[in-house]
C-alpha cells in the first residue's frame, strides 16, 4: 500500500484567461502520511479542487514540488505519467458521472474485489447496470466503489459527500476509513463537517478575506402566506413522488424543506416554482415573473456569456430598471465582489451557485424557491448564502429552501420534512 | 480495459450525431476517390458514344475488303461472315458488297461511254432516297445519271465495258427506280464506309462514277458477261448502345487479332472469305473514335482531378473533425480513461475501431452512390467490372485515410494535463491563426512564381489546387484573427443597447471554441465561394476581351494587305495590316505596327459594356490628328518613345494614349496607327508600304453565320475566316472554366453546410442553455426579443464571416487572376473583375438564412420540457 504519503510545498497554480490570471493556488504546503486520512478544507474557490488534480498528476503546478508516494509528480512526463495515474493514484471528481465510463456495467469497470466494493456501498443488486443507468446518489457510491477496488495506494476524492444524504454519505465515509486502515493514504477536499472530523490531518487552504456576518436581520414575518401548497400530488412514470403535500411560507418567513435525496423536494419546489403542474391539489405563489417567484435551481441557469455582475444584474435589466447600488451590495453580500467581471465559467462551483443566489435576490422578489443552496458551499461560504437568504426575508420575502442538510433548521423559521414526498412534520 | 475494445465495434451506435459524421465523412472521401476512374471512364464513353452516333456503326464497325473474288451469293461466304460476326461482341450482321472495279460504262444511251460502277449491297435500295417509285424488277440508277443519259425506270440499261477492240459484249438490265445521287446525301450514315467511292476529295476534279444498284443475281451476270474485275466488302457494324470506354478498346485489340486470323496461312475463315489466295483489306474508324475520346478525357481529367483532391480535403477535414467530435460527446468517458493513465494515442486506435464499421458503412455508400450515380448518367454499359475495382481501391484507400483522421482528431481532443503550456510557452503564445496564413502566404508564392497552372499532354493549360486553397487558408487565418478583434471589440459595448443587441453582442463576444471554429469555417466557405467567383468571372472577362483583341471584331479572316473594299459590305469591315517585323522603337525593342482606317475601325472593333481603355474612344484622335509623324494608340505598359524605325526611316510617334489594340500579341509592344497616315510618310521616307512580310487582316462585325458566308464569296477572297468562339471554345479555357464552376459549387456547397453547422450550434447551445432561457424568459425577456437577440446573433456571425471571406478572397484573388492566365498567348493581360452584386446579394441571402436558422433553434427550444430539465439536474 501507500509507502511514502503525499508530501507538497510552495505548489502555485495560475489559470490564464480572458479575464485576466486567476491565482488558485499560492504556495500550498502540506504532508499527509501513509494510511492517513487528509482533508482539504476551506472556502469554495479556495483551490482544493485545483490541489486534488495536481497531486492526481492531471494539473500541472506552476511552482513547487509535489511528491506522491515517493513520485516526484512535476518530474513526470509522457508514459511515466500515465503509469502514476494509472497505478499510483486514483481520482474521483465532484461530479460523479465523470467518474464512470458511461456505456459500461459497473460489473465490467471494476477492478479486482471489486464487487464486495460494490456490495459494501449498497449496490449489489445494480452490478449489471450500465453507468448512465444509475441515479445520481448510486453513481457516486459506484464511482467510489471503482474508484477504491482500483487498488491504488492514494485515493484522491473531490467532495464525495456533497450531494449525497446522510445514509449514502455514511457509507461512502465507512468506506474511506476502511481504505485508510487498509494503508492506503485518502485525500478529501471537502465541506463535509463529519468527513472532516474522521480525518487525520487537515490542510485549510484560504482565500485572502471572506467575512462572514454574524448578525442576524430582523425578520417582520407577516402572517400573510406568500407560498401556499395544498395537497399537492405528483407522479412520474405511475409512481408517486409527491403525495398529497401541503405548506405555506409567509411573507418574510424562512423555510425550509428538510429531506434526504429522492424524498421528493424539488419536485415540490418545482411545483410552487409553477414549472411543473402538480396531478392534484392547488399552488398559490404572488406570480410566475421573477420579482414575483426567482428560483435557484440546482442547475444554476446562469448565461455563460455573460459576467458575474451581468448575471446579477439581469433581471433589473430585463424589466428596464438598474439598482447598481443594490446589484454591488448583492455581490459583495455573497462575497462575489471581486469576481464580477468574470465569466462564469472562470468562477468555482461554489461561486457561480452564489451568483446564481445573488440573481435571485437581486430584483427584491416577493418569493423565492432555492434548491440546495448550500450544496457546493464550504462553512463560510454557506454562511454568507444563510446570511443572504436571511436579509432578503427581512426585507419581505418569503423564502422556501429544499434541502438535506440538518444544519439548515437553525437557520429556518419553519421546518418541513419531507420523506418519500410525503411531508411528515 | 479489455472490455472497451471488445465492445467498441458497435459503441457509436450510441451516439448517432458521431456515426453519422463519420459515416458521411467517409462517405464523402470514397466518393471523392472514387470519382477520378468513375468520371473519367464515364466522361470516355459519353465521348466515344458521341464519336461512335458521329461516325455512324458501320464506319466505327470492321471492314474486309476481299480483291478479285467472285461476287456475293457464295452461301459459304456469307454463312463464314455471319458466324465472323456473331463470334465478337458488339459486332452486328455484316452488311456484304460487291462491285464491279473498272471500265463499266453505259452503251447506247444519250450518254455513251457513261461510267458506273455496278453494285449489289445488302439493304442499298432500302438506304438511298427514292426519285421514282420502283417499276418492277430491275436495276437503281442514279438522278444524276438519268439526268444524262435521258434513261428511265421501265427502259433498258446497257452496260458494256471499255477497252473491247472487237465486237463489244453488252449486257441489258430493266430499270427499276432511279435514287437521288449519293453525292448529295452527305449525312447518310449507311453509305459512311464509302465516302471516297462516291466523292472525290479533290473539288477540281471529276466526281467518281455512280453506281448502279443491283441485286447479286444482276451483278453475277455483268460479271460473267463482261469479266470486269469484283471486289467483295464485308462490313460489320458497332452496336455502340452499350460499348463503353474499355469495351471499344477490347474491340480494337479484337479487331487486330481478327485481321492476323484472316490474314494467317492456314486460317479457314480468311480462306472462305476470300483472304487467301488473294489480297485482303482490312479497316476500322474505331480507333480514331477512340483517341478523340482519350483526348477528350485528357482535357477534364485535370478539373476532375482538381475536384476530387479538393473533396478529400474537405472530406479529411471533416473527418478530424468526427473525431474531435467524438470526444466532445464523450468528455466523461474521455477524462475518466485520462485520469486511469491511459494514452492518447490508445484512446485513438480504439476510436479508430469504434469508427471501423461505420467507415466500411461509409466506404460502400460513398462507392454506391458514385457507381450509381455514374450508371444514371453515363452511357449504358460504363461501369465495368475492373472500373469499379480501381474506384473501389482507391476509395478503400481514402477510407482508411479517413479512418486514420478520425483517430487523429479523437487523440489530439483527448484530455493532456492542463498547464504543460508552462514548458512551451513560447509555442502556446503563437495564435494557431499563425499556421494557416504562413500556408497561404507560401501557396500564394508558389502561384506567382508561375507554379499556378499545370499544362496536361494536350497542351492545355489549368489552375492547381494550390489556387483554391489559398483563399481557403488565408480566410481560415484571418478570419481567426478577426474574430479575436471582435472579441476584444465587443467585450464592454453594448451596456446600455436593448436587451436583443446587448444578449447578441455578448454572445458575439464570448464566442470560444466551437463557435470560432464555426465562423471560421463559414468565412472560409465564403471566402472560397467568393474567391472561385471573382477568378470565374475574371475569366470570363478576360476571354472575351483577349478573344476580341485577337480576333478584332466577330469575324476575321486573312487577306492581302493591298486589297481595298471596292463594294460596301452590309455589315462594318476594316482592313489592317500588320507589320511586326520591321518596327522598332529608338531603344531597338520590336513593336508591331498595326495600321487601319480610324473610321472604319471605330465602326468594326468590338469592345464591351464595362469594360476598361476602350481602344474606340481614342480612334479619333488618331483619325484627326494633324502634327508631325503618326498619332498612334499604343498598348498598356508599352514603353513608348518619340519615334519608331520603319524599314530603317525614323518616324515621329505622337501617342495618344493606352488601350488594347486588336491585333496585338501578349509580350509585344504595338502600335495602332491610321493606314492613310502611314501610306503618307512611308511615301515621304521612300519606304514600302506596306512594310515588306506585312499581313492584311480582314475584321468584320456582326453574326458570323451571316457574315462568313458573304465574305467567303467575296472579292476580297479572306482565307482562314475566324470567330472569337475558336478562343471561347479553346481546351485551356473550357478546362479553367469548369474548375472554377466547380469550386464556386463547393464553397457554395461548404457555405451551406456551415449554415446547418450554425444551425446545429445554435441548437446545441439553446439545448444547453434551456434552464437558462427559461429563467430570463421569467425575468421579462418576451419571446419575441429572445428570438432577436439570437436571430440578430447568427445574423452578425454570417455578415462577419461572409465579409471576411468576401474582403479576404477579392485580396487574395488579385494577385492570383494575373497568374493564372488561361491564354497566356493572348493580349491584354488578364483583369480583376469582382462580381459585387452577385457577392452581395449571396451574402445577403445567407445573413437572412443564418437570421432565420437563429430564431428557428429558439423555436425549436421553446419547446422543450424545462421541468424535465430541472428535475434530472
Amino acid at each position: 500500500m501507500s509507502r511514502d504519503g503525499t508530501r507538497f510545498t510552495g505548489v502555485r497554480r495560475v489559470y490564464r484567461s480572458a479575464a485576466g490570471s486567476v491565482e488558485a493556488l499560492h504556495a500550498a504546503d502540506g504532508a499527509f502520511a501513509p494510511g492517513a486520512i487528509g482533508a482539504l478544507v476551506g472556502p469554495s474557490g479556495s483551490g482544493k479542487s485545483t490541489l486534488l488534480r495536481v497531486l492526481g498528476g492531471i494539473d500541472a503546478a506552476d511552482a513547487g514540488t509535489v511528491t506522491v508516494d515517493g513520485i516526484d509528480v512535476r518530474r513526470l512526463r509522457g508514459a511515466a505519467l500515465r503509469r502514476f495515474r494509472r497505478e499510483s493514484v486514483g481520482f474521483l471528481a465532484q461530479r460523479a458521472a465523470a467518474n464512470l465510463v458511461p456505456q459500461l456495467t459497473l460489473r465490467e469497470q471494476l477492478g479486482p474485489n471489486g464487487l464486495e466494493q460494490a456490495g459494501r456501498v449498497g449496490l449489489s443488486h445494480r452490478i449489471d447496470a450500465i453507468a448512465s443507468a444509475l441515479s445520481g446518489g448510486e453513481q457516486a457510491r459506484a464511482a467510489l466503489a471503482v474508484g477504491l477496488s482500483r487498488g491504488t495506494p492514494v485515493i484522491l476524492l473531490d467532495e464525495p459527500t456533497a450531494e449525497l444524504d446522510r445514509h449514502a454519505a455514511a457509507l461512502v465515509i465507512a468506506e474511506l476509513r476502511t481504505a485508510a486502515a487498509d494503508g492506503r493514504t485518502v485525500i478529501v477536499a471537502t465541506h463535509d463537517a463529519e468527513l472532516v472530523a474522521l480525518a487525520d490531518a487537515r490542510l485549510e487552504l484560504t482565500l485572502p478575506t471572506i467575512a462572514v456576518p454574524h448578525a442576524q436581520h430582523v425578520r417582520r414575518t407577516s402572517d400573510e402566506p406568500i407560498i401556499v401548497l395544498e395537497h399537492v400530488t405528483k407522479s412520474y412514470a405511475g409512481a408517486a413522488v409527491v403525495g398529497d403535500a401541503s405548506l405555506d411560507v409567509r411573507a418574510g418567513e424562512l423555510a425550509v424543506l428538510l429531506g434526504r435525496s429522492g424524498s421528493g423536494k424539488s419536485t415540490l419546489l418545482m411545483a410552487a416554482g409553477g414549472w411543473l403542474s402538480p396531478d392534484h391539489g392547488t399552488v398559490r405563489t404572488p406570480g410566475p415573473r421573477w420579482h414575483e417567484t426567482a428560483h435557484l435551481a440546482q442547475r444554476f441557469g446562469l448565461i455563460p456569456e455573460l459576467s458575474v455582475a451581468e448575471n446579477v444584474g439581469l433581471p433589473l435589466r430585463l424589466r428596464g430598471s438598474t439598482d447598481d447600488a443594490f446589484v454591488a451590495h448583492v455581490l459583495e453580500q455573497l462575497g462575489l465582489a471581486e469576481l464580477h467581471a468574470r465569466l462564469p465559467e472562470e468562477t468555482s462551483i461554489g461561486q457561480q451557485q452564489r451568483t446564481a443566489l445573488a440573481r435571485a435576490l437581486a430584483d427584491r422578489p416577493s418569493a423565492l424557491l432555492a434548491d440546495e443552496p448550500t450544496s457546493h458551499q464550504d462553512t463560510a461560504s454557506a454562511a454568507l448564502v444563510w446570511h443572504a437568504l436571511d436579509a432578503a426575508c427581512a426585507e419581505g420575502t418569503a423564502c422556501l429552501v429544499a434541502t438535506h442538510d440538518e444544519a439548515a433548521s437553525r437557520h429556518a423559521d419553519r421546518v418541513w420534512r419531507i420523506e418519500d414526498g410525503h411531508i411528515v412534520d | 480495459m479489455r472490455v472497451l475494445w471488445v465492445k467498441a465495434p458497435l459503441l457509436l451506435r450510441r451516439h448517432p450525431p458521431v456515426l453519422a459524421a463519420v459515416v458521411l465523412s467517409i462517405s464523402l472521401a470514397a466518393l471523392a476517390a472514387a470519382a477520378v476512374p468513375l468520371v473519367r471512364a464515364g466522361v470516355e464513353s459519353e465521348s466515344l458514344n458521341g464519336q461512335l452516333r458521329s461516325m455512324s456503326p458501320l464506319a466505327a464497325g470492321f471492314e474486309i475488303r476481299v480483291e478479285g473474288g467472285r461476287p456475293g451469293g457464295d452461301g459459304a461466304r456469307r454463312a463464314a461472315a455471319v458466324r465472323l460476326g456473331r463470334s465478337v461482341r458488339f459486332l452486328g450482321e455484316p452488311v456484304l458488297s460487291s462491285l464491279t472495279t473498272g471500265g463499266i460504262q453505259v452503251s447506247g444511251s444519250a450518254a455513251p461511254g457513261f461510267a458506273v460502277v455496278p453494285l449489289a449491297r445488302t439493304g442499298a435500295i432500302a438506304h438511298v432516297k427514292h426519285v421514282t417509285p420502283q417499276a418492277g424488277p430491275g436495276v437503281w440508277i442514279a438522278d444524276s445519271m438519268a439526268k444524262v443519259t435521258h434513261l428511265r425506270p421501265g427502259g433498258t440499261l446497257r452496260l458494256t465495258i471499255q477497252g473491247f477492240i472487237s465486237r463489244p459484249r453488252v449486257v441489258a438490265l430493266p430499270i427499276a427506280g432511279i435514287y437521288h445521287t449519293l453525292e448529295a446525301d452527305r449525312d447518310n450514315p449507311y453509305w459512311a464506309n464509302w465516302q471516297q467511292d462516291i466523292r472525290n476529295p479533290d473539288p477540281d476534279s471529276s466526281p467518281p462514277p455512280p453506281f448502279v444498284l443491283m441485286d447479286e443475281g444482276s451483278l453475277q451476270r455483268i460479271a460473267s458477261g463482261l469479266s470486269p474485275f469484283v471486289e467483295n466488302r464485308l462490313e460489320f457494324p458497332v452496336d455502340p448502345r452499350r460499348l463503353s470506354f474499355a469495351d471499344a478498346q477490347r474491340l480494337q485489340h479484337r479487331f487486330r487479332e481478327l485481321r492476323r486470323q484472316l490474314f494467317a496461312p492456314d486460317s479457314a475463315v480468311g480462306s472462305t472469305l476470300g483472304c487467301r489466295p488473294r489480297v485482303c483489306e482490312t479497316s476500322s474508324s474505331l480507333n480514331a473514335a477512340l483517341t478523340i475520346a482519350s483526348t477528350d478525357v485528357a482535357s477534364v481529367t485535370p478539373t476532375i482531378t482538381l475536384l476530387s483532391a479538393i473533396g478529400l480535403v474537405i472530406a479529411f477535414g471533416l473527418c478530424v473533425a468526427a473525431g474531435l467530435f467524438l470526444v466532445r460527446r464523450r468528455a466523461d468517458e474521455a477524462h475518466v480513461l485520462f485520469v486511469r493513465g491511459e494514452a492518447a494515442a490508445v484512446f485513438a486506435a480504439r476510436a479508430g475501431l469504434e469508427a471501423l464499421l461505420p467507415t466500411l458503412f461509409g466506404l460502400g455508400a460513398g462507392l454506391g452512390i458514385a457507381v450509381l450515380a455514374l450508371r444514371s448518367l453515363a452511357p449504358a454499359g460504363t461501369v465495368t467490372g475492373g472500373i469499379v475495382g480501381g474506384s473501389a481501391a482507391r476509395a478503400a484507400v481514402a477510407a482508411a485515410a479517413g479512418l486514420i483522421c478520425v483517430a487523429v482528431g479523437a487523440g489530439a481532443a483527448f484530455p493532456r494535463r492542463t498547464g504543460e503550456h508552462e514548458r512551451r510557452r513560447h509555442l502556446t503564445r503563437i495564435p494557431w491563426e499563425v499556421v494557416p496564413l504562413v500556408i497561404a502566404a507560401v501557396l500564394l508564392g508558389l502561384v506567382m512564381s508561375g507554379h499556378g497552372v499545370a499544362h496536361d499532354s494536350t497542351g492545355a493549360s489549368h489552375p492547381r489546387l494550390a489556387v483554391f486553397l489559398v483563399p481557403v487558408f488565408a480566410v481560415a487565418g484571418i478570419g481567426g484573427l478577426a474574430v479575436r478583434l471582435l472579441r476584444r471589440g465587443l467585450a464592454q459595448r453594448g451596456g446600455n443597447a436593448p436587451p436583443e443587441v446587448f444578449f447578441a453582442l455578448r454572445r458575439i463576444a464570448a464566442a470560444r471554441g466551437l463557435l470560432v471554429a464555426v465562423i471560421v469555417a463559414a468565412a472560409t466557405a465564403f471566402g472560397t465561394f467568393a474567391c472561385a467567383t471573382i477568378l470565374s468571372s475574371s475569366l470570363n472577362r478576360s476571354v472575351a476581351e483577349k478573344s476580341f483583341v485577337a480576333n478584332g471584331s466577330d469575324v476575321q479572316g486573312l487577306v492581302d494587305p493591298l486589297v481595298r473594299v471596292n463594294k460596301p459590305f452590309p455589315f462594318p469591315v476594316a482592313l489592317v495590316e500588320i507589320d511586326d517585323s520591321y518596327a522598332t522603337f529608338t531603344t531597338g525593342e520590336r513593336v508591331d505596327v498595326i495600321a487601319g482606317d480610324p473610321r472604319a475601325l471605330e465602326r468594326t472593333i468590338r469592345w464591351g459594356d464595362g469594360w476598361s481603355d476602350d481602344p474606340r474612344k481614342l480612334l479619333p484622335k488618331v483619325a484627326s490628328y494633324t502634327g508631325a509623324g503618326l498619332a498612334a494608340i499604343a498598348t498598356p505598359g508599352a514603353r513608348v518613345s518619340d519615334a519608331i524605325i520603319e524599314q530603317g526611316a525614323r518616324i515621329p510617334i505622337h501617342v495618344v494614349g493606352h488601350a488594347p489594340v486588336p491585333g496585338s500579341t501578349a509580350g509585344r509592344p504595338a502600335l495602332l496607327v491610321s493606314r492613310a497616315a502611314l501610306h503618307r510618310i512611308a511615301r515621304k521616307a521612300k519606304i514600302l508600304d506596306p512594310a515588306p512580310l506585312a499581313t492584311g487582316y480582314l475584321w468584320a462585325k456582326g453574326d458570323p453565320h451571316t457574315i462568313v458566308p458573304v465574305l467567303e464569296t467575296s472579292e476580297l477572297a479572306p482565307a482562314y475566316l475566324t470567330t472569337v468562339a475558336h478562343i471561347y471554345d479553346d481546351a485551356s479555357v473550357g478546362a479553367a472554366r469548369r474548375s472554377y464552376r466547380y469550386v464556386t459549387v463547393i464553397g457554395a456547397a461548404a457555405a451551406v453546410m456551415s449554415l446547418v453547422a450554425l444551425l446545429l450550434y445554435l441548437q446545441a447551445r439553446q439545448r444547453s442553455q434551456l434552464i437558462a432561457s427559461a429563467l430570463v424568459a421569467r425575468m421579462g425577456l418576451s419571446r419575441r426579443r429572445d428570438v432577436a437577440a439570437v436571430a440578430l446573433e447568427a445574423g452578425s456571425i454570417v455578415l462577419l464571416a461572409g465579409a471576411v471571406g468576401a474582403a479576404v478572397a477579392t485580396a487574395v484573388a488579385a494577385p492570383i487572376a494575373h497568374h493564372v492566365d488561361a491564354l497566356p498567348l493572348y493580349a491584354p493581360s488578364p483583369t480583376l473583375i469582382v462580381p459585387w452584386t452577385a457577392l452581395a446579394l449571396g451574402l445577403a441571402a445567407a445573413v437572412l438564412a443564418g437570421a432565420v436558422f437563429g430564431a428557428i433553434t429558439v423555436a425549436v427550444a421553446s419547446r422543450s420540457d424545462v421541468a424535465e430539465a430541472l428535475r434530472v439536474a
